[in-house]
């Protein structure tokens, strides 16, 4: 069994689900990409909305997920913030 | 009031110059935590940022109040001026433990895990309602961080049982380190070898801090 994931290792991978998809998608594709459970997934969305990583876009059937410059710095930067949240103790 | 500390003569300009290096230490961990903060958006990294930003003020005060004491009573002829200078002397040494004090109950607060401001406000009126009520605040003072110090130590030697990540055991001796300091400096009423003592103990937990830090961000930058 893997080991299990911390917070900023399921930001990223949700994120860079996001990213694969041209930055932006729906929320089914990234419940089936994330390996998480629903609930996990609305926790982890309503998160990264408030912090503004990500915008929902409302559609007339649906809505998508389009990540933000604030996701794309997250992405860009997550070995140093992994890197320095190891080495505190802080995950 | 009681001590807060005892040194020797000799070594006054030595602590100046320590505790600045202290200050500017723990102000690059604050400054980069907070940058980490900034992409994170994740309040254990705020969090973290606040305790040093504390810490760090707490010896820029300790180091400002210190210089502006010895110049103040080596230049003071009048009883009135020598009276200023202790007073504030007082000042700067309540401004350096409640600072202090605070640093460390946010650091602790972090390793709790528990994301309750009531947890938060119990820890930190224990603390400061006692060295408020206390005849002899310097020896609490000391006694608490120590307490602190030694629980974040005890925390960092759990995670690295858990991880086996090499930079928590520099972070482990770091506060290992920490925490003899400030058993040293309590232990100044006795004989004020140990601030000396103290001092060196804490260069060494700083510069590991220092070294652990330069550590995290080389490595971060260099897995682009």
């Amino acid at each position: 069994m893997g080991k299990k994931r911390n917070k900023l290792e399921i930001i990223y991978d949700i994120l860079s689900v996001i990213k694969s998809k041209n930055g932006k998608i729906k929320p089914t594709h990234i419940l089936y990409k994330s390996n998480l459970s629903h609930t996990m997934m609305e926790h982890y969305l309503g998160d990264l909305l408030s912090k503004e990583m990500i915008r929902e876009i409302k559609l007339k059937k649906g809505k998508t997920y389009e990540i933000t410059d604030k996701g794309f710095s997250y992405l860009s930067k997550y070995d140093l913030v992994k890197g320095f949240t190891e080495s505190f103790g802080l995950d | 009031m009681g001590y807060l500390y005892s040194l020797p003569k000799w070594f006054i300009i030595y602590s100046i110059g320590f505790e600045f290096v202290f200050a500017f230490i723990t102000l690059l961990v604050a400054i980069y935590a907070y940058k980490i903060y900034r992409i994170s958006c994740q309040n254990e990294h705020k969090l973290f940022s606040l305790g040093f930003f504390s810490i760090s003020f707490s010896y820029i005060m300790w180091f400002l109040l210190n210089l502006s004491a010895l110049f103040e009573l080596n230049e003071s002829t009048s009883a009135l001026n020598i009276t200023n200078a202790i007073n504030y002397i007082n000042l700067g040494a309540y401004a350096y433990m409640i600072f202090f004090l605070v640093g460390l109950v946010i650091l602790t607060y972090i390793t709790l895990k528990v994301d309750s401001n009531k947890t938060l406000a119990l820890i930190s009126s224990i603390i400061f309602l006692s060295i408020f009520l206390a005849s002899n605040k310097g020896s609490l003072f000391y006694s608490f961080s120590a307490i602190l110090v030694l629980f974040l130590g005890i925390h960092y030697f759990m995670e690295y049982l858990d991880k086996r990540n090499p930079r928590l055991a520099v972070m482990l001796a770091a506060f290992i380190f920490l925490f003899l300091g400030m058993v040293d400096l309590l232990l100044t009423s006795f004989n004020s070898v140990y601030f000396v003592v103290g001092h060196l103990f804490m260069v060494i937990s700083f510069v590991l801090i220092l070294f652990n830090l330069m550590s995290a961000l080389k490595n971060g930058k260099k897995k682009k």
